[in-house]
């Protein structure tokens, strides 16, 4: 695993490609994943995630897939991107708090460049 | 009295369909059986303040009814002497004496302490010394419960007034009266309570969206119709371990703190259960409890929630009733009601009661969680496309600067960009067309005489045009109109003419959407035999023949490669506006080469 690969799972390629240009601009090393089961197979090559928190998956969504793949060894950093605002998703947010694991949470639309300070910061935060 | 009068009143109390009629049926029976020109029946209730009063129930016809309505008699139920009663009625409902005067003189000497006159300026025009002769008033009561009072006036050819055999007639009478008065009351309160709850419990979740008072005013109605000093709704959380309280009314702070049981698996055995709470959730069995004894006796209880409640001196508890919620067999959570005002123990019929208002917020339940789901959904269709818009002009804009800074421009990368924005603009003015059939159906008001001919070919090209500016990936329309079709017309009114560009725009949305790159939409009109025939062809990617009979269905959506997402009510919403209009629609499709939709218009 590596910090500097960046894994954006969205469904909706729209929100995946001007994610996906801005960190490849950046020397980012850029995963993509349109659903849950391509997430797992790609996880953990990344030290970066960006989640869409609504994934077409009828179980499993965004915050439920990070619960599960998260590894406490690795620890990426977990970016949470969704049209909603946090206080939406209190409750499966909690389960996270509860396991200690951290994230950030942007509501889309967002600006490109918030993002890219962002992961840069967390990443030299180490 | 003689033994048929005795009847007839039997007769008119087991004839009464309604509280009203059984009071009518009794007064008018007692001023035949009895020769008194007026009698009355006046029942005990709890105003609103808590005040124990008389009100009346009925008045025979020559009683002045409306006026006399107006008229109540406090009851200071601890005055057993009755010397604060408020008038003669109210002091024969407080001592439960009976009283018997034959003349104003007499009633004025011995109940001249409590006399207050109330009902005679309504009854005797303010002067009760002329028309008063005679009185005869007894309690109703069962056992030592006050249920009302019973009025006799003025017998009819007597100046002594009511006879002794009259009275005993009257005591015989007044238990079986006070009966049917009292059960009459009872049906009477659970029919206001079954017609009331359920409608102060829809307008709660018509109020303004906010999940938690709803919880809060479903709680009050559930107090309020089974009398409980404490009502708690407990739900079962995500995670189904825990049954956690939601909301409570009637007990203290400190009893909500951390207040929660712990839900093991249903096949644990009822000791090692976290209390009776969680019994009652994991076994989906209701359970009650009529004393400290009979709770303590359940093998899971804990105690957890009294030593809280009560601080471990149980005095307070009288009486617990908890019942499961639940929701397609599986348990939502637990309302649990506790000590039914002013009666030791919750009965049979309450238990039922109770019964029928967890259903009601299991519903309300799946009714607030609907709603929800439509505001996201709704938020969801909105604000998605419009974020792509946002964030592809973002990397569009930063690919122009990374441009004036000497970096390399990528010409794919800027037209993917203006492709995404294209397509999210389209899937905006798709859904919020979409939608807008939804508010015409509900707020259709055009008159019928706004109908006039509309070119068909006219309505095909406003659609095209509206789409061709945001035709990204070089797919193209190709538009064709037989020679037959030039001038073809239907008749349509200014409502009908929207909802027809609506469906049209609909089809071409999902050719277009669904189409390959560089691909073509195929556009034709055409007459004969009395119809026109609209096609739309494309050559992409087709419908999966076991979805093709499911693409009418609202809420089927196909999510298509590289798009936002659609309202799923897009071909639902095209089928309602061509059935309103009679007009047919034909569709076949074939995997990987694309779809056809025909629409036959009978002119």
């Amino acid at each position: 695993m590596t910090a500097q690969v960046v894994l954006i799972v969205d469904d909706d390629h729209g929100y995946r490609f001007p994610i996906a240009n801005l960190f490849s601009d950046q020397g980012f090393s850029v995963l993509q994943a349109d659903n849950v089961e391509s997430m797992r197979e790609l996880s953990s090559k990344a030290g970066v995630w960006i989640v869409d928190v609504r994934l077409p998956t009828e179980k499993m969504e965004g915050i439920e897939a990070v619960r599960q793949l998260w590894n406490d060894q690795q620890r990426p950093k977990v970016f949470f991107i969704s049209v909603m605002p946090e206080g939406t998703a209190q409750l499966q947010l909690r389960i996270l708090q509860d396991k200690s694991i951290p994230y950030r949470w942007l509501e889309k639309p967002f600006e490109l460049e918030v993002l890219l300070t962002e992961v840069n910061d967390s990443l030299a935060r180490g | 009295m003689s033994g048929p009068c005795k009847d007839d009143i039997l007769f008119a109390i087991s004839n009464a369909a309604s509280f009203d009629d059984l009071g009518r049926a009794i007064v008018d029976a007692s001023v035949r059986a009895f020769d008194a020109e007026v009698s009355t029946i006046w029942r005990r209730y709890v105003d609103d303040a808590g005040v124990v009063r008389l009100g009346l129930l009925a008045a025979s016809a020559k009683a002045p009814q409306t006026l006399a309505q107006e008229v109540t008699y406090v009851i200071h139920e601890e005055d057993r002497d009755g010397r604060n009663a408020d008038g003669v009625t109210g002091y024969v409902a407080q001592t439960r004496r009976e009283v018997h005067v034959s003349s104003f003189l007499e009633l004025k000497e011995k109940y001249g302490f409590c006399w207050k006159g109330k009902i005679d300026k309504n009854q005797w025009e303010n002067n009760p010394e002329t028309y008063f002769r005679s009185l005869l008033v007894l309690p109703l009561c069962l056992g030592d419960r006050l249920v009302g009072v019973w009025k006799l006036e003025n017998k009819k050819g007597s100046t002594q007034g009511f006879t002794e055999s009259d009275r005993e007639a009257m005591r015989q009478l007044a238990s079986e009266i006070a009966l049917a008065v009292h059960s009459f009351g009872l049906l009477e309160e659970r029919e206001k309570l079954l017609i009331e709850m359920p409608a102060k419990m829809v307008a709660a979740l018509l109020g303004p969206f906010d999940p938690k008072r709803l919880t809060t005013e479903i709680l009050k109605a559930v107090a309020d119709s089974m009398q409980a000093e404490i009502c708690s709704l407990w739900r079962v959380d995500p995670g189904e371990k825990e049954l956690r309280l939601a909301d409570g009314l009637g007990f203290s702070t400190e009893a909500r703190v951390q207040q929660t049981y712990y839900l093991a698996e249903p096949t644990v055995r009822d000791e090692d259960i976290d209390g009776i709470t969680a019994w009652v959730a994991i076994r989906k069995k209701p359970f009650w409890a009529n004393s400290w004894e009979e709770l303590q006796a359940h093998p899971s209880w804990r105690g957890k929630w009294d030593r809280q409640m009560w601080h471990d001196r149980h005095k307070g508890f009288r009486c617990l009733y908890a019942v499961p919620l639940l929701r397609q067999n599986s348990v939502i959570g637990v309302l649990k009601v506790e000590n039914r005002r002013g009666a030791m123990f919750f009965t049979d019929s309450d238990r039922a009661l109770c019964g029928i208002l967890a259903n009601l917020i299991v519903l309300l339940d799946l009714g607030q969680q609907i709603r929800a789901a439509l505001l996201s959904d709704l938020v969801h269709l909105i604000r998605s496309p419009i974020g792509q818009v946002s964030m592809n002009l973002d990397g569009l804009e930063r690919e122009i600067r990374k441009t004036q800074k000497g970096g390399t421009f990528h010409v794919d990368r800027a037209e993917t960009y203006l492709d995404f924005i294209k397509k999210a603009l389209l899937t905006i003015n798709m859904n919020s067309r979409t939608l807008m059939a939804f508010v015409q159906k509900t707020e259709r008001m055009a008159p019928p005489e706004d109908r006039r001919p509309v070119l068909l070919r006219a309505i095909v090209e406003e659609c095209c045009k509206e789409i061709e500016p945001l035709l990204f990936s070089r797919i193209s329309i190709q538009k064709h109109y037989a020679v037959s079709a030039q001038n073809t017309q239907v008749e349509l009114d200014t409502i009908d003419r929207t909802s027809v560009q609506i469906a049209i725009d609909n089809i071409l949305y999902n050719a277009v959407k669904y189409s390959k790159d560089g691909g073509i939409v195929e556009v034709l009109l055409e007459e004969a035999d009395q119809q026109a025939i609209l096609t739309i062809q494309d050559h992409g990617s087709g419908i999966a023949p076991e979805d093709l009979p499911r693409i009418w269905e609202p809420g089927f959506s196909r999510r298509a490669p590289g798009h936002p997402q659609g309202t799923g009510m897009g071909l639902s919403t095209v089928q309602r506006i061509l059935d309103h209009l009679g007009w047919k629609p034909l569709v076949e499709s074939r995997l990987g080469e694309g779809t056809v939709f025909h629409i036959t218009i009978p002119l």
